[in-house]
């Protein structure tokens, strides 16, 4: 995708730029992108507002981000706040901050330290999430499924408890889950279907179905379980 | 049309293959975004197939994926183009096209020197409703210029073609599938064609894109 030949696009202070196919674009300050950007690299810092589609070789978004389309990266990486109202399909997604995705969003590798909602699948072969912040997506489908409390988390538990309504809710929701290997913790769902299945502290399960092995927390909630 | 649908639990158990497996061959597009079906059934939502063509799907993945990787595999079953130029006489010799069908297309677009995918695919699609007997001559024109003019708004995403009659008027649309179409009761679909199924089977047909696959899909 690296083509020399194609410019830089960097905004720095206020700017709004057209989309079109670039080498570099860096946004520091607040910039405004109209129309679809393809280019090997994307750097966000501040405000960024991408009004189409995005295809990069590397994403890396910190600050407040707005995609109005779709993400399209090899590494994409998120420290702040991304709103993006399309899917993303990435090799590798890190998300360090609030990540938020309209439709499905499809990686290899998908890495989660804060906080997300999809509105579609979450799609990958390794899903690796640390809750730091209320996350869901519609149905997370994978190989390798974990997902575990943070660190921290007894500290917002305790914000929780003298302040109650603090909307800080933290917690994985989602409808179904099903994978190969799957491990979660503090998760809310209907189903959760896998080879093995292990069901940890927090969690609240209508229906777990396994193949070969499955294990429950004294902690959880799972109402009926069945071996398929 | 199949309307035989099996569901996901279904689908795993008969195959032998795991929720990973099937979530890996969606992620590489091996499988079609629009075969997953989601419908409500009394444990909540849940996801259908139509049978037919995932079972045969699944076979053919089972059978490729020793000797060819995922990422080749998705190649070939992907509806991204292929890279293809060929010449009017490739085409017809071939018998990937009739030269009926040839012949409308060149009388409506001109005779180009080479035809790319897109071309390929839209004097193929003509071919094959025009065999079928579901469009006219004057119909096919206007799906091919409908195809050269907008089929590269869907940048391979997937899409139906359909022509609608209505007294004794045809239109020509393209719509990104899955889609539910409906039109007024005095007009009538004459002909619906997923674009992704007829590049797939047209795919295996093209002379020198990964030949050893020629006769398997």
């Amino acid at each position: 995708m690296k083509n020399h030949k194609d410019g830089d696009l960097k905004i720095n202070g206020l700017g709004s730029a057209g989309g079109g196919k670039y080498n570099f674009v860096e946004i520091n300050g607040k910039g405004d992108i109209s129309g679809n950007i393809e280019c090997a690299d994307l750097e966000i810092n501040g405000f960024g507002s991408i009004e189409g589609d995005v295809k990069t070789d590397t994403a890396h978004i910190a600050g407040k981000s707005d995609i109005s389309g779709n993400v399209e990266a090899r590494d994409f990486s998120v420290d702040g706040v991304v709103e993006i109202a399309g899917g993303v399909k990435a090799e590798r997604l890190q998300n360090h901050g609030a990540m938020q995705i309209g439709r499905d969003c499809g990686a290899e590798e998908f890495k989660s330290r804060g906080g997300f909602a999809i509105g579609g699948l979450l799609n990958s072969g390794k899903i690796d999430v640390e809750l730091y912040a209320h996350s869901s997506a519609r149905e997370i489908g994978g190989e390798n499924i974990s997902v575990r409390q943070g660190e921290g988390f007894g500290f917002k538990k305790f914000i929780n408890s003298i302040l109650p309504g603090f909307g800080w809710k933290s917690g994985l929701e989602a409808e179904t889950i099903e994978g190969d290997d799957v491990y979660l913790e503090h998760t809310k769902s209907k189903v959760v279907r896998g080879q093995n299945v292990r069901i940890g502290p927090g969690c609240e399960i209508d229906l777990v179905e396994y193949k070969n092995t499955f294990e429950k927390s004294s902690d959880a909630i799972v109402k009926s379980s069945k071996k398929v | 049309m199949e309307n035989e649908l099996i569901s996901k639990k279904d689908l795993l158990e008969l195959t032998g293959i795991s929720y990973g497996q099937l979530y890996r061959w969606k992620r590489k597009m091996l499988i079609p975004e629009d075969w997953f079906i989601r419908k409500s059934t009394f444990t909540g939502q849940e996801t259908f197939f139509p049978k037919d063509r995932i079972l045969s799907r699944i076979q053919k993945i089972k059978n490729m994926k020793n000797e060819t990787s995922l990422d080749d595999l998705a190649d070939i079953l992907s509806p991204i183009p292929a890279e293809a130029f060929l010449s009017k006489e490739d085409l017809v010799n071939a018998r990937i096209v009739s030269e009926q069908a040839m012949k409308v297309f060149t009388d409506t677009l001109g005779e180009p020197d080479i035809f790319d995918f897109e071309k390929i695919m839209t004097v193929y699609v003509l071919d094959k409703l025009l065999q079928s007997g579901d469009i006219s001559i004057e119909e096919g024109r206007s799906l091919i210029s409908t195809l050269n003019e907008h089929y590269g708004e869907f940048q391979g995403k997937a899409c139906d073609l359909l022509i609608v009659r209505k007294l004794g008027v045809s239109i020509c649309i393209l719509a990104a599938a899955p889609n539910q179409i409906v039109p007024d009761s005095g007009s009538k679909v004459v002909a619906r064609l997923s674009l992704n199924n007829c590049i797939e089977e047209m795919k295996p047909k093209l002379p020198a894109t990964q030949s050893h696959t020629n006769g398997e899909l």
